[in-house]
């Protein structure tokens, strides 16, 4: 069976299952349904995925689906040790939530917000082009559902953990009315030598003057297949704060859609991702500036190991409406072997005339001066190594400030640890 | 500051100034229309060429007639009919190429003089040689005899065929294979003329070599060839002109241009393209698909690419460099300048392999009208090249609230220790820059062209001087009255 005969085969799967489903939520799966199999999985002669080989993909959806697994306890991550509201999933399913939730929050499984009110299927996007997107609204069954009311400002973080280790779809609705204020996290994980599939699709919605900060730490196994599609709306003075670590996966893929559609909204998506071995991590995003005078920033910094893969396609485009919008971009990539790799391509589309926009995008390797600063200081090579290139990812962790300052600073030194933990275990292989 | 009305209608008007778009009343031949087998063992018959040439070009044709044309390029056009265009045209009575200057029928000489390319050696200024190519032929080559003192090779590509048919068999196609893209393989089975260029080893070429193209009978497409060859140690440097009459009708440019470097060898190739861009509708004009790559195949040779882009309504242009050799160094410095309806999608491939190889990209794109300019490049570094080098930037300038401006990146870096760095900024020009240079008694219009040319100096300063003025007076006609 080829990997497409095997999706459709899941996909004809859940048409029976979600038959029992509310009709907005159906009729909204039939579209994805038509949508997906308009498109098919895409190929590297699809522009958008020249960089990315499927072929690990295609290949697993050939075998059957790995047997779902009980891990035993959640490793620790950048976030175990903060203070929180948790919901758990395995393979997409809501196991355990936090009941003490304050007025005016609702966290809960999405299959259940959906029964209760069928007509949120509006707010959740299916009219991407994208395979994934279709995919994941075809066969999704679980995932979280948050909305936090107008006006309120919770005072923990809101933490989803996603245990995985078989085959899943997973589907977030994030809706901030006008605002709220929510911190949340999110942490992926699984067992190192399984080659589960894992394709998650966050709509987040912010309504006027909303603000949301948003972390997320993909430490999936290093067999995992990981797709992660955000598709997120910012209304007037609307505020979004992305960071993610990656570190898991064989394949990864972060898509990130921002719609900027109100007057002097912020969105800041930044990202670091380490990588080793033969993982390959894609970063994908659409910066989509619609209204105007909104700003935007994003800044990723991958450092490659072994004979890893770093690619970014970052596609900022203004539309006419959105003059004195400002936005930057930067991707910086430091190669440590080699045999790693980093492609990019950082693309600006204007239509208005009164922007400020500037990419930059590098790659190359430490700085022999530097490294001969410390060596001479007395400081180990690996040592010396590891110091100059936390300092590089530094700038990026650094920019992490949402919630209180306490909080911030808890956050950004949980990943400068977690980013250290790795450095010192991949630099001891490369001088094995 | 957003571009204010006035400045726009300016803009507009501008449209109004391509100053080449007379015809010259001059009796053709013509191939029959459209595009067959036949048609091309006419041109090659046309041009009494031996049998392997045709052979190259039936291969390029029959594989071409398998290919599609690519549609990843931010140009928009209507679906081209290749049946419909004459694929050669000549003016009448060249059956025998002229032997000099008195030959050739004065009407075109007078139509040379008309773009300010007098072709008579006497009256050439600074000795630049030049290579007049009229539609599908090479109309007159100046300077011959002084070149070949020096031991240059200047003609056109006919005459290397039949002169020089082991260079050519050599070196046609081995930086563009027949089979490279699209409109290259089209070129490949049905290019008329062009010019060809050798410079034998230790040489520096004593002159500018220069060729000028010119499209003039109506419904025709102009399928030049250009192949330099930069012996060891040698160096030229080479300028490229076009323009085209105004007609309502679009017409197809689709050149092929290869360039080698042996060791030592540097070659500097600067183009002012000024085909025919359409009128203020975006009515006609010309569609320039062309590629041309650079071969740096020998250690420590250079390439340098200079094109001040202004013309035709379809720009699709990518000139290259592959960084062959060690130590080897590519540069490609552009002026891309869009009005009314045209549109440019343009920039430049750096293929680094050799080690310590370097390239460097300067881009500026001035966007008015109802423009869009693409800036799209590739920065691709292999395995092999340790230490190379790269530094891009591209720098976009809008004006008018019509238009678009587009940077389209590819970087792909396979060995660490190289750096590649890229820079892009969009922005308009400034306000306050013009404020203070209108505070010091300049008018508007002088202001913005100190800024704009401000703005294009890094590329204008790397062309040739007699170009660098007509460059500069391109500009200027282009944006003129965006200066309000």
């Amino acid at each position: 069976m080829t990997a497409s005969q095997a999706l459709n085969s899941r996909i004809s799967g859940m048409e029976a299952i979600t038959d029992s489903a509310p009709p907005p939520v159906r009729a909204w799966r039939r579209d994805a349904r038509g949508r997906y199999a308009g498109t098919g999985l895409p190929t590297r002669r699809d522009e958008a995925w020249r960089w990315t080989d499927l072929s690990p993909l295609y290949e697993h959806l050939t075998r059957p689906a790995p047997v779902a697994q009980t891990l035993k306890n959640a490793p620790d991550g950048p976030f175990s040790a903060i203070d929180c509201w948790r919901l758990s999933f395995v393979n997409g399913e809501l196991q355990e939530a936090s009941a003490d939730l304050p007025a005016g929050v609702r966290a809960m499984s999405l299959r259940t917000a959906l029964l209760q009110d069928p007509a949120l299927a509006a707010q959740m996007g299916s009219n991407g082009a994208s395979a994934f997107l279709s995919l994941n609204s075809a066969l999704a069954e679980d995932g979280a559902f948050i909305h936090v009311a107008a006006g309120t400002k919770l005072t923990k973080p809101v933490h989803l953990v996603f245990s995985n280790s078989s085959d899943a779809q997973i589907r977030n609705l994030v809706v901030l009315e006008p605002r709220a204020d929510l911190m949340l996290l999110e942490s992926h994980f699984g067992p190192a030598e399984t080659d589960y599939f894992v394709n998650q699709v966050s709509d987040v919605q912010l309504a006027e003057g909303a603000r949301l900060a948003h972390y997320r730490d993909q430490a999936e196994g290093l067999a995992a297949l990981h797709f992660h599609y955000l598709n997120a709306r910012l209304e007037g003075d609307a505020h979004y704060d992305g960071f993610t670590l990656t570190r898991g996966a064989h394949l990864s893929r972060n898509e990130s859609h921002m719609a900027i559609t109100g007057r002097h909204a912020q969105c800041r998506l930044n990202g670091v991702n380490i990588l080793g071995g033969d993982q390959v991590c894609d970063t994908t995003s659409v910066m989509a500036h619609q209204a105007p005078a909104s700003t935007s920033t994003q800044m990723f910094r991958n450092v490659l190991a072994g004979k890893s893969q770093g690619i970014f396609q970052g596609l900022i485009r203004v539309a006419k409406p959105a003059q004195r919008t400002d936005a930057r971009q930067q991707i910086k990539a430091l190669l440590l072997s080699t045999q790693a790799v980093q492609k990019s391509k950082p693309e600006l589309e204007i239509l208005a005339d009164d922007v400020k926009c500037a990419h930059g995008a590098s790659a190359g390797q430490l700085d022999a001066g530097a490294l001969f600063y410390l060596r001479a200081r007395g400081i180990g090579e690996a040592q010396a190594r590891a110091l100059l290139i936390g300092a590089f990812l530094e700038e990026c962790v650094a920019q992490i400030e949402g919630g209180s300052a306490q909080e911030a600073e808890h956050i950004q030194q949980a990943m400068q640890a977690v980013i250290g933990a790795w450095l010192a275990r991949q630099l001891a292989v490369e001088n094995v | 500051m957003s571009a204010r009305p006035e400045t726009i209608t300016a803009v507009e008007a501008a449209g109004e100034t391509y100053k080449h778009g007379f015809v010259t009343e001059i009796d053709s031949e013509f191939a029959p229309k459209g595009l067959s087998e036949d048609i091309v063992r006419f041109i090659s018959a046309k041009k009494g060429e031996p049998e392997w040439m045709l052979d190259w070009r039936l291969r390029a044709y029959r594989r071409w007639l398998t290919m599609q044309e690519p549609a990843w390029a931010k140009v928009d056009f209507p679906q081209i009919d290749y049946q419909d265009s004459y694929y050669y045209a000549a003016p009448k009575g060249f059956g025998t190429r002229p032997k000099s200057l008195e030959e050739v029928d004065p009407e075109l000489l007078r139509t040379y003089e008309k773009l300010g390319i007098p072709l008579s050696e006497r009256m050439l200024l600074a000795g630049v040689a030049v290579d007049a190519v009229f539609d599908s032929v090479s109309v007159v080559t100046t300077f011959k005899e002084k070149l070949h003192e020096a031991g240059v090779i200047f003609c056109s590509i006919s005459e290397a065929v039949q002169d020089h048919p082991d260079m050519v068999k050599k070196y046609l196609g081995s930086v563009v294979p027949y089979a490279d893209n699209f409109h290259a393989t089209l070129n490949s089975a049905v290019f008329s003329d062009g010019t060809f260029v050798y410079i034998p080893p230790g040489v520096r070429c004593p002159m500018e070599l220069s060729t000028y193209f010119r499209i003039n009978a109506a419904n025709t497409g102009q399928f030049e060839r250009t192949l330099i060859i930069a012996d060891k140690g040698s160096y030229v440097s080479y300028l490229e002109g076009c323009t085209a009459p105004m007609r309502d009708e679009n017409q197809l440019h689709a050149a092929v241009v290869e360039l080698v470097a042996l060791d030592d060898a540097e070659i500097k190739y600067s183009t002012v393209q000024n085909w025919y861009p359409g009128d203020k509708e975006g009515r006609g004009g010309i569609y320039n698909f062309v590629t041309k790559r650079g071969l740096c195949r020998g250690r420590n040779s250079k390439i340098s690419w200079t094109q001040v882009e202004t013309g035709s309504a379809i720009t699709w242009k990518y000139p290259s460099c592959i960084l062959q050799g060690d130590n080897s160094v590519g540069e490609f410095y552009s002026i891309a300048i869009t009005n009314n309806h045209q549109q440019a999608d343009t920039g430049t491939k750096m293929i680094h392999i050799g080690r310590n190889t370097t390239s460097r990209i300067v881009a500026k794109g001035i966007s008015a009208g109802a423009s869009q300019s693409t800036y799209r490049g590739l920065v691709s570094i292999h395995p092999r090249a340790e230490g190379a080098r790269n530094h891009t930037q591209c720098d976009s300038l809008l004006i008018g609230d019509k238009c678009g401006a587009h940077t389209v990146p590819y970087i792909e870096v396979r060995n660490p220790s190289a750096q590649v760095e890229h820079e892009a900024t969009t922005s308009k020009l400034s306000e306050e820059q013009m404020f203070y240079c209108r505070q010091r008694g300049l008018d508007a219009e002088s202001a913005v062209a100190l800024l704009v040319n401000g703005f294009c100096r890094e590329v204008l300063q790397h062309l040739p001087m007699e170009f660098a003025v007509e460059a500069q007076k391109l500009v200027g006609v282009s944006l003129e009255g965006s200066v309000g």
